[in-house]
C-alpha cells in the first residue's frame, strides 16, 4: 500500500517536471547557501556576554554573568526559597559535574531528580536545571543537545528553569550557531550519535492567544534563569 | 475522495463576518501587531533582500528536485531509526495515522499544531476512530473546545474574545468564570499537563525538513509541541510534501526568514530539530519517530509553470496580516484551512470544492502580499492565472454564464467597430440613466450599484462605472480644438 503511494506520487512529480526518465538521478547541485561572512565582525567574549544578557532580558529571562561556583550555588539556593520548592531535576553536565552542584543542593535538604527518573517525577521537580551546549547573543537563546546525560524534558517540564552557560559557549547569531553544529553534529558517522532532539530556547514559555496578552508558562516554564559562567575578561 | 466538511461560500461568508463589529477590531488589532512586529524585525536584518533572494532559488531548486529529496529524505529517516510513509491524499494520511494508533493501542493522543492535519480533517479521523485527541496549543484547545476553525495562521483563535473564553471554559472544563488571561492560561495548563503525561502518541507539523540528515524543524513559542515530541512513546509527524530544504546549514536563512515574517521575534521560544526517535541511551523521547509525507493535490500544483511557486510558502502568515480583504472578513470566511492571500491560491488548487473557485477573485490584486512575502511569490500572476484557469472553464462544469459570455462577445465586436461603438454609448448613456447612483461620490461620476437581470449578475459583487456623457475620443477632440496643443494640458 504504502510503496504503491511512493512510486505514484513520484511519479507524478516527475510528470509534473517533465522529466521523465526514472529511478534516481544524480544528486542535484543546490544553489550555495547563504553566505554569512558579511555579517562576521570581530567579537570579543565580553561584548558577546552583555549582548546575549540584554538580549535574554529582553525576551523575558533573566540573566547574569558569575566567575566562581559559590555564587551559583547561592543563586540556585536563592531561587528554592523565591519558589518556595525543595527539589530540581538537574543534567548530568560536565560542567555542573565540576561544581558537585547536586551534591552541595542536596546537603541542604534539597531533593535532586537525576536523568533515568520518569516524567511525572520530572514534571513534580520545582526547578529545572541544564548546562547550554551553545548561546546565541543576537537573539538570546540557549542550544541544548540532548543525549543521556540532557534529557529533553528537564528544560521543559518543571516550572522554572536554570540554565547554565560557559561564556566560551557563546555565538553571535545564528548563522554562526548552524555552522558549529554543522562542523560537528551533522559529521557524526553513526546515526546514534546524532542528537535526536536539538533545543533552541529563547526566553520562557509564551502565548498570546487570548485577545494578544502576553502570557508567559502557558506549557513551557514561566521563569527561565541564566548563568553566564568563566572568568570575567 | 474524502469527505469533507469545508463549506467554502466566500460571498455569503465575508457579508457575515464584515458585518461583525467585534470580529473587525480584534481582526484590525491582531494584523496591526503582526504587521508592525514584522516591519521592526526586517528592518533590523541588514541581509534580508538578500536572503530571501537566496531561499528562493533554493525553494525554486528544491521543487525542481523533489523526488529525489524526498527520497533521499526517506533514506536518512529511516537511517536515523524513523519510519516515513507516503499518502497520496488526506484520506489516505488520516488512514495511515490512525492505524498507527490502532495498531500500538493508543487510546489518546495530544496534538500540537499543524495547517497539515487540519487540511486533512485528522481530528475527526482518530474520533470515527474511538481515539481521544486533544489540540494543545492554547489558540487550537480553545478552538477545539468551541468546535471551531482556526481564523489565522498564526492566532487560531484570534476572533474570540476573553469573555467568549471565559464562558467557554466554565462550561466546557466546569472551572468558575475567570476573566485573567493569566488564570484562563494557567487552568489549560494543568488540564493540558495531565493529558501530555497520558497520551500515548503526539502529533506534530513539520515547518522544515532536512534530506541532507534527516532532520524534521518544528517552531513555536508554547513549549506545546516539545511536549508533544517528548512525552508520548510515538511521535507522528505530518508533512506537506514541499517543506523540504536541501541541507542542514540552509536551516538558518529558512528559520530567520519565517520566524521574523511571522512573529517579529528573532528567534521563537522554542525551535525543535528532531532526528529520528530517541537514541538508545536518552533518558527520554519517543520510541518511535514516523513521518508521513502528503501530497494531497501539491503534485497538480507542481505541474503548472505559472503556480508552481506556491509551494514555496513557509505559511508565516505575513500576506494575510497585510491583506486589505483578509483584514476585513478574517479567517473563517475563506471557509476551508488556508485563508488569507496563500489561502486564495492554495485551495482552489488542493481542494475540488464547491465554491472554491471563487476564492483567486476575493483580492484585489494590489500586490501587497508579494511585497512581503519571504519567498517572493507572485500573488497577481499566480491569482490571474488562477482565474483564467477557471475562466476558460478548464475546471470543467464551472464556467461562466451564457449571458457574460455573449456580453464579452458583443463588447469585443462593438470595440472593434468605432461607429457601432459610439452609437451603443450613446444610447447606454441614456438607458442607464435611472440606475446611475451619484451621491458620496467624490468626482461626480456616477456608480452603477444595482442593474435588473441578466445583468444583475454582475453588479451582484460590485458596481460598474457609468457611461460617461462624451465618449474619451470625442473629449480629446474638443480638446484640441479648444487648446490647439492637448499635449500640456493632459
Ligand atoms: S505566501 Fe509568503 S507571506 Fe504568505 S504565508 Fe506563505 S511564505 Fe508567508
Amino acid at each position: 500500500m504504502s510503496r504503491e503511494a511512493k512510486d505514484v506520487i513520484l511519479a507524478s512529480i516527475r510528470r509534473g517536471l517533465k522529466r521523465f526518465e526514472k529511478g534516481r538521478g544524480e544528486s542535484p547541485a543546490p544553489p550555495p547557501t547563504w553566505n554569512a561572512g558579511s555579517l562576521k565582525h570581530s567579537y570579543d567574549e565580553d561584548s558577546l556576554t552583555r549582548e546575549f544578557v540584554e538580549e535574554v532580558i529582553k525576551v523575558k529571562g533573566h540573566a547574569e554573568v558569575t566567575d566562581s561556583g559559590e555564587e551559583i550555588l547561592s543563586f540556585a539556593l536563592g531561587l528554592f526559597e523565591e519558589y518556595g520548592t525543595n527539589s530540581c531535576a538537574m543534567a548530568d553536565g560536565d560542567f555542573l559535574e565540576s561544581l558537585s552542584l547536586a551534591e552541595h543542593l542536596e546537603s541542604k535538604g534539597i531533593g535532586v531528580v537525576r536523568p533515568g527518573s520518569g516524567d511525572s517525577v520530572v514534571a513534580d521537580a520545582g526547578i529545572g536545571i541544564t548546562e547550554a551546549d551553545y548561546a546565541i547573543s543576537d537573539s538570546g537563546t540557549l542550544v541544548l543537545l540532548t543525549n543521556e546525560n540532557n534529557p529533553r524534558s528537564f528544560s521543559l517540564l518543571p516550572p522554572v528553569h536554570l540554565a547554565i552557560v560557559k561564556r566560551s559557549a557563546i555565538v553571535h547569531n545564528i548563522y554562526d550557531v548552524m555552522e558549529e553544529l554543522n562542523s560537528s553534529v551533522v559529521k557524526y558517522e553513526h546515526p546514534d550519535q546524532f542528537p535526536s532532539c536539538i533545543t533552541f530556547i529563547t526566553g520562557p514559555s509564551r502565548t498570546a492567544d487570548i485577545e494578544l496578552n502576553l502570557t508567559l508558562g502557558v506549557h513551557g516554564p514561566k521563569a527561565l534563569y541564566v548563568l553566564v559562567y568563566g572568568d570575567k575578561g | 475522495m474524502p469527505s469533507h466538511t469545508f463549506q467554502i461560500d466566500f460571498k455569503r461568508s465575508s457579508k457575515v463576518a464584515v458585518a461583525d463589529k467585534k470580529l473587525k477590531r480584534a481582526l484590525v488589532s491582531a494584523t496591526d501587531r503582526f504587521r508592525a512586529q514584522r516591519s521592526l524585525a526586517v528592518e533590523g536584518t541588514q541581509e534580508w533582500e538578500e536572503i530571501k533572494t537566496r531561499a528562493r532559488e533554493i525553494k525554486e531548486h528544491v521543487i525542481d528536485n523533489l523526488d529525489f529529496y524526498l527520497e533521499k529524505l526517506e533514506e536518512s529517516i529511516t537511517k536515523a531509526g524513523g519510519v516515513v510513509h507516503w499518502a497520496r491524499d488526506g484520506e489516505e494520511a488520516a488512514n495511515i495515522i490512525t492505524a498507527i494508533a490502532a495498531e500500538r493501542g493508543v487510546k489518546s493522543v495530544v496534538k500540537s499544531k499543524s495547517m497539515a492535519t487540519e487540511e486533512i480533517e485528522l481530528n475527526n479521523a482518530f474520533e470515527r476512530n474511538g481515539i481521544k485527541v486533544v489540540e494543545t496549543d492554547l489558540g487550537e484547545y480553545i478552538i477545539q473546545l468551541a468546535g471551531e476553525r482556526p481564523s489565522h495562521i498564526l492566532a487560531p483563535a484570534i476572533h474570540k474574545t476573553r469573555d467568549d473564553i471565559s464562558k467557554l471554559f466554565s462550561r466546557k472544563l466546569g472551572v468558575p468564570y475567570y476573566e485573567e488571561p493569566e488564570e484562563l492560561t494557567g487552568i489549560a495548563r494543568d488540564k493540558l499537563r495531565e493529558e501530555f503525561l497520558n497520551a500515548d502518541m503526539g502529533v506534530s507539523g513539520v515547518n522544515f525538513a532536512v534530506p541532507e540528515t534527516g532532520t524534521i524543524v518544528v517552531v513555536e513559542n508554547e513549549g506545546n509541541a516539545c511536549l508533544c515530541t517528548t512525552l508520548p512513546r510515538v511521535h507522528v509527524a505530518l508533512m506537506g510534501m514541499e517543506k523540504v530544504v536541501p541541507r542542514f546549514e540552509d536551516l538558518s536563512i529558512f528559520l530567520n526568514l519565517l520566524i521574523k515574517s511571522a512573529t517579529g521575534q528573532k528567534l521563537s521560544t522554542y525551535v525543535s530539530f528532531i532526528t529520528g526517535p530517541k537514541n538508545i541511551l536518552d533518558n527520554d523521547g519517543p520510541e518511535e519517530f514516523h513521518l508521513v509525507i502528503l501530497d494531497n493535490g501539491r503534485s497538480k500544483i507542481l505541474a503548472d509553470e505559472v503556480t508552481r511557486q506556491s509551494l514555496y510558502c513557509l505559511r508565516c502568515g505575513a500576506c494575510l496580516n497585510v491583506c486589505p480583504v483578509y483584514r476585513q472578513v478574517g479567517g473563517h470566511a475563506y471557509g476551508g484551512v488556508y485563508s488569507g492571500p496563500i489561502g486564495a491560491i492554495i485551495m482552489p488548487q488542493l481542494m475540488d470544492l464547491k465554491g472554491v473557485y471563487e476564492l483567486p477573485y476575493a483580492s484585489s490584486l494590489c500586490g501587497a502580499c508579494k511585497e512581503v512575502c519571504p519567498v517572493n511569490i507572485d500573488f497577481p500572476k499566480v491569482l490571474l492565472k488562477l482565474r483564467s484557469d477557471f475562466v476558460k472553464g478548464r475546471e470543467k462544469g464551472r464556467r461562466p454564464g451564457l449571458s457574460e459570455r455573449m456580453a464579452i462577445k458583443l463588447w469585443r465586436y462593438a470595440m472593434e467597430h468605432r461607429r457601432l461603438y459610439e452609437f451603443i454609448s450613446r444610447i447606454a448613456y441614456f438607458a442607464q440613466m435611472p440606475f446611475v447612483e451619484r451621491k458620496g461620490r467624490r468626482n461626480g461620476h456616477g456608480r452603477i450599484g444595482s442593474l435588473p437581470f441578466p445583468f444583475s449578475n454582475w453588479t451582484r459583487d460590485r458596481d460598474f462605472p457609468a457611461v460617461a456623457k462624451k465618449t474619451f475620443r470625442n473629449r480629446w477632440r474638443e480638446l484640441e480644438n479648444e487648446n490647439g496643443d492637448s499635449e500640456d494640458k493632459l
